[in-house]
């Protein structure tokens, strides 16, 4: 029964719940340490997202400026580890989103660099891209995240706080709330 | 948990010891006295029984709501600081990039704000993008800008530049003095002082104090360009440049335009260069 597998795939199982901190903490910090390079950057946010040629003008700034914000909410939040399940599905949308960004324009032969942890934008003619790398890198990304929503539950996250008073508690007192029972008494 | 429990609780007592199976089974057989006695003993028994677990299953059918309830309050919270998070970072972003009053140089007159270089009366216009610190363009500058200037002074081309800032602060200085050049009608000497003196990539050139020196052997030596430099007079030009050539989709440095065509790599060597003029004349 305690074969790696089974401890791995059992979310009671502390193995499965260490392999489920580590995630948290790896995705939380990379959302951060890209939200943080691209914060203090607007405008080559703006041509970033503008270069991919994906997005209409109208969409652009409102991308630009919301995604390092976004970023930075995602890694506090993996950090904190509140409603883990939800950040990890939110970060594995995004993953896969910039993975289809990325790809589109090695597709189109867009000579870009992805912005995706300082400010992209188009390269200097005989600068390298590193699509491969960079795909290679998100999905990864992607799969830890996967991981993540499939297995949220870890230690020193806050789900596990909220979680614990219920599991105390008697479902009666649950149902009807301690202000009736102060009333009752 | 909550989806085993919740038939039990909705259907009542008889469909739990049926479809309980293993529990009603063994509940009954395990209690002789329960199972020997007459039928209405039976019924009491039974019925205690089946109370006791209804009242169970229906304590963990509400512990269960409950703890689906917080669930989905704590997602949907999660969810809207999430909105909330993107909408403040429109916002903030939004409110420091407070736009700096475009002040247009005097000669950019050309196409998107363009700076305009040489003989109104020439007949091929050529669109340069550039950027003062990027290193490709250096070289071309190296390498055809030679070509380039004969050709300015001959009268057969006049060239729109337009300045891009995409590598750091030092671009965008760089770009500012070149407008406060382009002012008084010296930026092909500060251009060409600029790129004969280009600094590192990212490593902070083109510094104010710089800018000035390089300044001063362009024949730019007045207090109004040391003020401008200074001052970043032409700093929301130099932004709107930079996203105007965004915009039209200028995909890197140089990018090279004759008569409205983009030339190839292999057409910015001084052959390449001279050929596309002539084409185009």
């Amino acid at each position: 029964m305690n074969t790696i597998a089974y401890r791995l795939s059992t979310p009671t199982q502390p193995t499965s719940r260490v392999v489920s901190t580590v995630l948290r903490f790896l995705l939380g910090g990379v959302w951060l340490a890209a939200g943080l390079l691209k914060v203090n950057d607007p405008d080559g946010m703006l041509r970033s997202v503008r270069a991919f040629r994906i997005l209409p003008e109208a969409l652009v700034q409102p991308v630009a400026y919301a995604v390092p914000f976004l970023e930075i909410a995602l890694g506090l939040l993996l950090i904190v580890g509140l409603a883990v399940r939800v950040t990890a599905i939110v970060s594995a949308l995004m993953f896969a989103t910039y993975i289809a960004a990325i790809a589109s324009a090695a597709a189109r032969g867009l000579r870009i660099d992805c912005g995706c942890f300082s400010s992209g934008g188009d390269l200097t003619a005989d600068a390298p891209t590193h699509y491969t790398s960079e795909l290679i890198r998100d999905s990864l990304l992607l799969a830890a995240a996967a991981l993540l929503a499939w297995r949220p539950a870890g230690y020193l996250s806050a789900d596990r706080l909220l979680d614990r008073p219920g599991d105390h508690e008697s479902p009666v007192d649950d149902r009807f709330g301690s202000d009736t029972d102060g009333l009752e008494d | 948990m909550a989806s085993k429990t919740k038939p039990g609780g909705k259907n009542g007592p008889r469909d739990r010891s049926g479809a309980g199976g293993a529990g009603g089974a063994t509940g009954r057989g395990s209690n002789p006295s329960a199972a020997g006695g007459p039928p209405s003993e039976r019924r009491r028994a039974n019925s205690a029984e089946e109370r006791r677990a209804k009242a169970a299953a229906a304590r963990a059918e509400a512990a269960a709501k409950e703890k689906r309830r917080r669930t989905w309050i704590i997602t949907a919270a999660v969810v809207a600081a999430l909105v909330v998070a993107g909408v403040i970072g429109i916002v903030v972003q939004n409110s420091r990039e407070e736009s700096k009053p475009v002040v247009l140089p005097a000669t950019a007159t050309g196409s998107a704000g363009g700076i305009v270089v040489g003989k109104a009366s020439a007949p091929v216009t050529v669109d340069m993008y550039e950027d003062f610190q990027c290193p490709a363009c250096e070289a071309l500058e190296k390498q055809t800008g030679p070509t380039i200037g004969t050709l300015l002074d001959q009268g057969k081309i006049k060239i729109n530049y337009h300045m891009m800032s995409f590598l750091g602060p030092e671009s965008k200085r760089a770009a500012n003095a070149g407008a406060a050049a382009a002012n008084v009608g010296r930026f092909r000497e500060l251009h060409n002082v600029l790129y004969a003196n280009q600094p590192e990539e990212h490593t902070g050139g083109f510094t104010k104090a710089d800018l000035i020196t390089l300044g001063a052997k362009a024949g730019l030596t007045t207090q109004a360009y040391k003020d401008a430099v200074n001052n970043g007079t032409y700093d929301g030009y130099v932004a709107k440049v930079d996203s105007d050539a965004s915009k039209a989709g200028v995909t890197s440095t140089p990018t090279v335009l004759i008569a409205g065509k983009q030339l190839s790599g292999d057409q910015l060597t001084p052959a390449g260069f001279t050929a596309a003029v002539n084409a185009a004349s």
